[in-house]
């Protein structure tokens, strides 16, 4: 009997030990000790006057099979595949081949950093693996032990060598070796990225893309280490304390429940003091404004006079679609007033934010043309790709059913809405998805230096996917004829700041700030409308809005009673999915003086510019599939661009 | 009597084993916490301090006590998270274990040979242009453009101030197509800049933003490059290849020890 409890004992013993134990190590909720080796970040420099610098343009959030939703939605692209897809080679997608339209000129994929695995388990000799019958004869080396293993895995052995087996044997170890593999200075530019999938008490999304000067980075920081941004912040630090620069970038504040661009801090809901404030926006220098998720510029709900505000709208938490997304606090525009609110108190700006756009697509194929999207979060190649009929119309009439539908809903002939989303009937279906979003950038080079300081000094814009080229300068001195000068960008450089800065001190001579504004339309794509300013100010202890049309296409003029530029018109023909250039304009350049400039007032200035209207994707893929147009969903979209603002800050006189 | 002796045995047991050996027995041993010392010193590129570590050690606990009771739940079993993190280290593995060999210089060129199209660098071309903007509409626009060609003497390669300022540049080096629709679009001027004369004003050609007359100063055709100049990227293509071709094998082995039956199809 007393043999019986051994054995039994025994068993449990093996059972207890057989558990694993620490499968990664975790970060800090609040690491306290400020790194020990400072070493400094090598400063970008080139020899390449700013007149010189160039457009780029780019996708900055992206995800392949290392996501583990990626990976449950069945994607198994990798990230060497994700690179080679942006830069315009063909590779092959479940057995189809697929080519980007036209190639990107620079890319960061930006897997989820949740059980991405934080350690290179057969490199460290404590890990869990190592310590396995199977991790210890890959640690013990050699020929002999290879042979085991595969004799174990029952593979045919071949030669190899310990250093190698350690290499690929890490997640990120693979997204350094795609970063580093598809980089060609010139060409094309990648960035070593991954993604932060932080939400808020209440569900919202607080998502932040984290992005690395370096193609080499320590291993990422995740929300299992902490759920918390702040915390996120003391990792980016100790990076760049070790010589590497790091930023992070907000997304989706749309789906935020009001918690991303809050008053108050993350951490502990209170209110923002000076430091504070002027930490975040070191740390985060940049927000996305539009991807496939929707766009988080505005909604007409806190911009009732912008007639253009209600634009791919997606006002609920992310896969929640009863519950929605409160408004304030969830946008940028909103938080470019804030900003300026909680400068006047704290005396500095948390929300002084560059923008970018990106994709988010879960396929690992970046596209950002509206037939190159046919519903949820993947891109596709038109040619090889488009769905079929059946699946079309799938996504046109029901759509990803919401989540709140009976078992058998989904295959009723009819919708089941349910009672949250009787305003916005769409709402939680494949329709309310985006073609996604493009950042655009000016730099002196196609090259990691000079793209990642363009980031860094926010001289970016962010378009719904097409390739508006838009650049933006302010200044107090540029006289209207300016722009006549073939060398003028020289001098606007010289006399002024590029978008994402702040105006230079006001002259005692000038009376109001000067921006010169220049647009030209996607060199395959459709005209453009018009070019708007979109300013706040503060005003009393709040902030105000307004819009002006600071060039029209066509013999518009704005009409001094209401204010308003007349719409531009519609050439989409819906039967057939097209669009002429018969209206519009291919190019704007002109300057603009704010007429109701007070000097006392602290402002912020951004450009919104207008494509004339085209077809919506989903009129598209109905088109192409004979189907008819969904109903709920505008038909024609107008692209657009938002650039970085500019933002103006009295002298203090006291 | 002995089956109750048996039963008594058996709940000591159970307890022994809740209380030393068990699920319920979690033992922070030194080299584990020196694991997570270093975990976080990889992120933070510093040791953590004693508070820190003893935060790491509390959310490891807590993690372990949730990991476990899961494990005892057996919430792992058609979990698809938990399925591809194995897929993925089982692949690393396979991977990993098939090194393909150096190549030498004769296997360099037959590859090189084989996928020459994949390394010709494309034709390229130097060009400035004159542009004309549609701010007056197409026909004065045209009309401008080709009364300023009639006035360009063969002297200038370059001549911007006769025309609108431009949204891009005026003077293009060595620019490949592809570049060139990228700043012009599919255009009637993209096409002219790789079939235009060289030496010469001609146009007017219209592109996505209005009308230009072109001066093209030099043209390269299409070059194979010598495969010295490119060893390096040859030699990591030639890499690659030969490794998915190894692991596409080593799936293969391992898939033979599987029978795969399909229900699905099964009538």
């Amino acid at each position: 009997m007393k043999m019986q409890s051994f054995t039994l004992l025994a068993l449990f013993g093996v059972a207890a030990a057989s558990f694993a134990w620490g499968q990664s190590p975790s970060g800090s909720a609040s690491p306290a000790a400020a790194p020990a080796e400072q070493s400094p970040i090598p400063a970008y420099h080139t020899d390449i006057p700013p007149a010189q610098r160039r457009v780029f343009f780019g996708e900055m959030h992206l995800h392949t099979q290392m996501s583990f939703d990626a990976w449950t939605f069945g994607t198994r692209t990798t990230p060497d595949q994700a690179y080679k897809f942006g830069k315009g080679l063909p590779i092959t997608v479940n057995g189809v081949t697929a080519q980007r339209a036209w190639p990107l000129d620079f890319m960061a994929v930006t897997d989820h950093s949740e059980f991405m695995g934080a350690i290179a388990q057969l490199n460290d000799p404590d890990s869990e693996f190592s310590k396995t019958e199977t991790g210890q004869q890959i640690r013990a080396g050699g020929l002999r032990s290879f042979r085991v293993l595969a004799a174990q895995l029952h593979v045919k052995p071949t030669p190899t060598d310990l250093a190698n087996a350690a290499k690929a044997s890490h997640a990120w170890d693979v997204q350094m070796k795609a970063t580093q593999d598809n980089y060609e200075p010139g060409k094309f530019t990648t960035l070593l990225a991954y993604e932060w999938t932080g939400s808020s008490p209440q569900g919202g999304n607080l998502h932040r893309n984290v992005f690395f000067s370096s193609d080499k980075a320590p291993p990422p920081f995740s929300s299992s280490d902490s759920n918390i941004a702040e915390d996120l912040w003391d990792y980016l630090d100790s990076v760049r304390a070790r010589g590497i620069d790091a930023i992070a970038i907000p997304h989706n504040g749309n789906a935020s429940g009001g918690a991303m661009y809050d008053w108050n801090t993350y951490r502990g809901n209170k209110p923002m003091d000076e430091a504070y404030v002027q930490r975040r926006a070191m740390e985060e220098p940049l927000t996305e404004i539009v991807q496939n998720k929707g766009q988080s510029d505005t909604v007409p709900e806190l911009s009732p006079n912008d007639e253009f505000a209600n634009f791919e709208i997606y006002d609920h938490l992310i896969a929640q679609p009863t519950k929605l997304s409160a408004a304030h606090g969830s946008y940028i525009r909103e938080a470019f007033g804030r900003g300026l609110v909680i400068e006047s108190k704290v005396g500095a700006n948390p929300y002084k934010y560059g923008v970018v756009g990106a994709s988010d697509f879960h396929n690992g194929l970046s596209a950002s043309d509206e037939n190159a999207f046919a519903g949820g979060a993947f891109g596709i190649d038109p040619k090889t790709m488009s769905p079929s009929a059946a699946v079309a119309k799938h996504t046109l009439t029901l759509g990803t059913p919401p989540l709140e539908l009976d078992a058998d809903a989904a295959s009723s002939p009819e919708p089941v809405i349910p009672a949250a989303n009787k305003d916005r009937p769409v709402r939680g279906t494949a329709l309310e998805n985006s073609g996604s979003g493009l950042t655009g950038l000016w730099a002196e080079e196609n090259d990691r230096g000079a793209i990642f300081a363009a980031l860094k000094r926010k001289e970016t814009f962010a378009t719904s996917g097409t390739r508006i080229r838009v650049r933006v300068f302010g200044g107090w001195g540029f006289e209207p004829k300016i722009i006549q000068d073939r060398d003028w960008v020289g001098r606007a450089y010289a006399e002024g700041v590029p978008m994402g800065s702040d105006l230079p001190a006001k002259p005692a001579e000038a009376h109001a700030p000067r921006f010169i504004l220049q647009a030209a339309k996607d060199p395959d794509g459709a005209n453009l409308d018009r070019i708007q300013i979109i300013k706040l100010w503060l005003d009393g202890g709040t902030y105000k809005e307004k819009i002006f049309d600071v060039a029209l296409s066509g013999k518009r003029r704005i009409d001094r009673k209401t204010g308003k530029a007349a719409a531009v018109g519609n050439t989409v023909d819906l039967k057939n999915g097209t669009y002429r250039n018969t209206i519009g304009a291919a190019e704007f350049t002109t300057v603009w003086s704010d007429p109701e400039f007070d000097v006392t007032k602290p402002a912020v200035y951004y450009t919104r510019t207008l494509e004339i209207p085209t077809p919506r994707w989903s009129t598209l893929l109905a088109v192409r599939n004979g189907l008819p147009i969904p109903q709920g969903i505008p038909p024609t979209i107008q692209e657009r661009a938002w650039t970085s603002p500019i933002w103006y800050t009295p002298v203090k006189t006291d | 009597m002995h089956f109750l002796l048996a039963g008594f045995l058996l709940f000591a047991g159970g307890l022994i084993y809740q209380s030393q050996t068990s699920l319920y027995r979690i033992v922070i041993t030194p080299a584990h916490v020196a694991q997570l010392s270093r975990g976080y010193a990889l992120q933070f590129g510093t040791p953590p301090d004693r508070a820190t570590l003893e935060k790491l050690i509390e959310r490891d606990v807590h993690d372990e006590i949730l990991f476990r009771q899961g494990l005892a739940l057996q919430l792992e079993r058609n979990d698809d998270i938990v399925r591809r993190r194995i897929v993925q280290k089982t692949q690393f593995i396979l991977q990993d274990l098939e090194a393909p060999a150096e190549p030498t210089q004769s296997q360099l060129q037959a590859y090189y040979a084989a996928h020459a199209a994949r390394y010709r660098l494309p034709v390229r071309a130097s060009f400035s242009h004159v542009y004309f903007s549609l701010q007056q509409g197409e026909s004065a626009a045209l009309a401008r453009a080709r009364s300023v060609l009639g006035n360009l003497g063969s002297g200038a390669s370059r001549a911007p101030q006769l025309g609108d300022a431009f949204t891009d540049n005026y003077d293009f080096a060595d620019y490949e197509p592809d570049q060139v629709t990228r700043v012009f679009g599919h255009t009637e001027f993209s096409q002219a800049v790789f079939s235009a004369p060289v030496g010469r004003w001609s146009g007017p050609v219209r592109s996505a933003y209005g009308w230009h007359l072109l001066y093209v100063s030099a043209r390269q055709p299409p070059v194979q490059p010598p495969l010295a100049s490119l060893r390096d990227r040859v030699r990591n293509d030639y890499l690659q290849d030969a490794q998915d071709t190894a692991n596409g094998k080593a799936f293969e082995n391992l898939a033979e020890k599987f029978a795969i039956i399909r229900e699905d199809k099964a009538r």
